[in-house]
């Protein structure tokens, strides 16, 4: 069953350990975490799938990382004293890998014990208060956008299916370009796309999604649009109401956070 | 018609009540415990009033009516209040009150198997002196005048008292315990009353049981942890604490963070009943007159640094090591009390004043013979040669040990035995036992005999802890225990320490309450103040114009700090929900 359905930004700068001095800047995406991380609490959940991007993604096939523990370390970031350990869920990634290839759909398992940023920093927020709850990452891939919505639909029934409360979070940044010391530089095409993105989520408009303009998230160097397209494919035909909780870029990077509050 | 309805669930501290509409033909009333949807699955809930209208856009039916168990009036708005003072959601408190309670009543004709496992079990008959039985007929009459009182009374005095008001009242009795093992004690002390106990490891159909039980009137006698306090009781004629000082009352670790007799004393004025605080000695109260029965044997105070006092073993007094030698001689045994594990307190380079501390979780290691232990993560590390800052060989170890202490009494008394009592490791047979905080919380029972001809505290400061303006309570609390224990097992008492002046005003029960209550008058601490506590990583996004106050910052504990009055706190109260549910509010009031 799934319970709780949410767009996070996986940036590491929304850390005080790794970003002391400028961390204030980025007080509303903050709060906003904070606020998500309580309705996900309120939900109770027993696993959450997030979708973010592995270290190691193959280009045609969408990964399921499976490792016991994953270990989340921010070492990279500078903060050596972070360590943070989770469980997989294994039964619902075995069922997922076997019914999705069953129907079709391109899926490998991986094993990365060193999670990801895009989902240690957006975890940090969200498990907060659910210490035993397991997870299940997931990667997408250079397929189109429609095969990536088709994932989604796919694994939807499995997790409608599911006894378990799952909760279900797209994790990742938007455009790298909304500011001359952002990582890619300044392209207004940065705010353009992520605007429209925060439009079409708004509106949880799924045919604006997968018509995105394609030139937008190139110059835009968009690190998000995928996942938000995986996590519209698992909504597929479930009434949701969407709520933006935050939009902003203090370090050149577009952040939203956002539900989609389930019917 | 619509209900709102509080969920009994954990939630986050800003979620309060839920609007659900009531179906046609189905009766629900205020306090009636309900289920209802709630993120996708039915749980239960409390209905706090009943309304024609809502202003929710969209409402879902409730999934069924009443099942059975209804919360009175009272005792929500208690739980209400608790929750406000707490920074928590109702929603929580509720949870913790009513763990267990499912919407499925008892069957009669097929009790758990474990069912007895819930009942006290009958001990044999104690003997009791006839001194406690007239200290128990002193506190009847006092309870006849004062329906509150803190008592000041060893445990074997306590129980006598639980069993003479379960034996005078008709009314129901819930008596709190800090530990289970306690709550079993007790319970088994007053079998022949049937008590039900109510603590964490109960499995949850008998909770189910026997909160409905309690609730009904059917069962009597309570003897259990917090959730026995928290739960509705039909007529409550009584509610007492045992050791109402005990530190696992309100531990900060378990959330929510009930201090359980603060919960106690509201659930004994709102049904108007006896309320007894008991410990060696209660904590201070401003409300609370105090009763003491006795002090226990006057102990030695024995300053360690004294030159008469010198012996070849540090901390260990010419006098102490006399009187262990006298009851060895006389076949007695020796307990000393001693909180502190390892060689040593600590390791520290004398170049640099670096102190190691634990790589994997950064907390202070135990420091044993060859290596260090750290006690909160349980990695082992090797004890350095040299400084691991400034590569010192000056590093050695700081202030002493508990396994230093039992390895000088196997030096100076080879002939006796040395037991080292800490968690995990029992050895009751030794003519002398060294112990931790864990002999007086898990081992020591009351009414038990030990043939001890010495009772000795090694070092009474321990527990004058900086920054806890607790620490004169806790230590004459301290003091207290081994003079009863000294009393019941008509033993020397000896407190060995650093500061005799200091210990010798925390002796004797209604000096030590009278003093420290005009000391927390002065500087306003609980109970003529409230001290409020904020703890998260977010701590800096905290309200500013949370009453204006500054917010001190605790160096040791990196934790937020105010000391506020009651009326700063009622307003203060108001802004706890807008706090993040990632910043932890305690309240010491």
């Amino acid at each position: 069953m799934i319970v709780f359905v949410g767009i996070t930004p996986c940036s590491p700068l929304m850390l005080p350990s790794v970003n002391p001095e400028r961390v204030g800047l980025i007080d509303k995406t903050r709060s906003a975490m904070h606020e998500l991380s309580e309705e996900l609490f309120a939900t109770h959940p027993d696993t959450v799938v997030i979708f973010c991007q592995h270290t190691q993604t193959p280009q045609d096939a969408f990964a399921m990382n499976v490792a016991d523990p994953y270990t989340a370390t921010l070492a990279a970031f500078g903060d050596l004293g972070y360590t943070q350990t989770y469980h997989p869920d294994f039964m619902l990634a075995d069922k997922a890998q076997r019914e999705l290839r069953k129907d079709g759909i391109p899926v490998t398992l991986v094993t990365e014990s060193d999670l990801p940023f895009g989902a240690t920093v957006p975890l940090d927020f969200l498990r907060a208060h659910l210490p035993n709850v397991h997870i299940l990452p997931i990667a997408p891939c250079g397929l189109t956008p429609k095969e990536h919505f088709d994932f989604g639909a796919a694994l939807r029934s499995i997790l409608v299916e599911s006894p378990k409360r799952i909760a279900i979070i797209a994790s990742g940044d938007c455009s790298h370009t909304r500011s001359a010391d952002a990582p890619g530089g300044l392209h207004d095409e940065g705010k353009q796309s992520d605007d429209l993105l925060e439009t079409l989520i708004a509106q949880k408009n799924t045919a604006g999604l997968l018509q995105f303009d394609e030139n937008l998230l190139k110059t835009g160097q968009d690190a998000a649009y995928k996942q938000i397209v995986m996590l519209f494919g698992t909504l597929d035909g479930m009434p949701a109401e969407s709520r933006i909780l935050s939009h902003e870029a203090p370090f050149g990077v577009g952040e939203i956070v956002a539900e989609l509050v389930l019917d | 018609m619509f209900a709102k309805a509080y969920p009994i669930l954990r939630l986050p501290r800003r979620f309060t009540v839920f609007d659900y509409a009531i179906p046609e033909g189905t009766s629900v009333s205020v306090g009636d415990v309900i289920q209802i949807p709630f993120r996708h699955r039915t749980v239960l809930g409390v209905v706090k009033s009943i309304t024609e209208s809502t202003s929710e856009k969209r409402v879902l039916d409730i999934t069924s009516g009443s099942i059975g168990f209804t919360i009175p009036e009272i005792d929500l708005a208690r739980i209400e209040t608790i929750a406000s003072e707490l920074g928590q959601s109702i929603s929580s408190i509720l949870n913790v009150a009513y763990e267990g309670l499912n919407p499925y009543p008892p069957s009669k004709d097929f009790p758990s198997r474990r069912n007895n496992e819930n009942i006290g079990h009958s001990k044999a008959s104690p003997k009791i002196d006839l001194e406690t039985i007239a200290s128990v007929h002193t506190v009847i009459d006092r309870l006849k005048t004062d329906r509150t009182i803190a008592l000041a009374c060893d445990d074997e005095t306590f129980c006598v008292l639980a069993h003479a008001i379960c034996k005078t009242t008709t009314n129901q009795v819930v008596i709190l315990a800090p530990r289970e093992r306690d709550a079993r004690l007790i319970a088994g002390m007053l079998s022949q009353f049937v008590p039900s106990i109510l603590t964490g490891k109960i499995p949850p159909r008998d909770r189910n049981r026997i909160l409905r039980s309690w609730r009904n009137g059917d069962t009597r006698i309570l003897v259990g942890t917090r959730q026995s306090v928290l739960a509705a009781a039909q007529s409550l004629g009584a509610v007492l604490v045992y050791q109402s000082g005990c530190e696992d009352h309100g531990s900060p670790l378990r959330n929510p963070h009930i201090d359980s007799v603060r919960v106690a004393e509201a659930l004994a004025q709102s049904a108007n009943s006896i309320f007894v605080s008991a410990d060696v000695f209660p904590t201070p109260s401003a409300t609370l007159p105090l009763l003491v029965t006795n002090d226990g044997t006057d102990p030695a105070l024995v300053d360690v640094v004294h030159k008469g006092e010198n012996s070849p073993y540090p901390l260990m007094s010419q006098t102490l090591l006399e009187s262990i030698k006298l009851a060895l001689q006389s076949q007695k045994r020796v307990l000393l009390s001693f909180n502190r594990k390892g060689v040593a307190k600590r390791m520290e380079c004398k170049a640099c004043g670096h102190v190691p501390f634990c790589g994997t979780c950064g907390s202070l290691p135990m420091v044993r013979l060859d290596d260090l232990l750290c006690t909160a993560c349980g990695t082992e590390m090797w004890r350095p040669t040299t400084c691991p800052a400034c590569g010192s060989p000056k590093i050695g170890l700081k202030s002493i040990g508990g396994a230093k202490i039992a390895d000088d009494l196997h030096k100076a008394f080879p002939e006796a035995t040395i037991g080292h009592i800490q968690k995990g490791r029992i050895d009751h047979n030794a003519n002398i036992i060294l112990a931790t905080e864990f002999f007086f919380s898990s081992v020591i029972e009351p009414f038990a005999t030990y043939n001890f001809g010495v009772v000795a505290e090694i070092l009474g400061d321990l527990s004058f802890t900086p920054g806890d303006y607790r620490g004169a309570e806790i230590t004459a609390r301290k003091i207290a225990r081994l003079r009863h224990l000294a009393y019941r097992e008509h033993a020397e008492c000896i407190i060995q320490t650093l500061t005799r002046d200091r210990l010798q005003s925390l002796l004797g029960a209604e000096y030590v309450n009278r003093v420290e209550l005009e000391a927390r008058k002065k500087y306003s601490l609980p109970p003529f103040g409230i001290v409020v506590e904020f703890e998260g990583e977010t701590k800096e996004t905290l309200p500013i114009e949370i009453g204006n106050r500054i917010l001190v910052r605790d160096d040791a504990t990196h934790r937020l700090y105010a000391k506020i009055d009651h009326e700063t706190f009622i307003i203060w109260q108001k802004l706890f929900p807008t706090i993040p549910d990632s910043i932890k509010i305690r309240v010491s009031e």
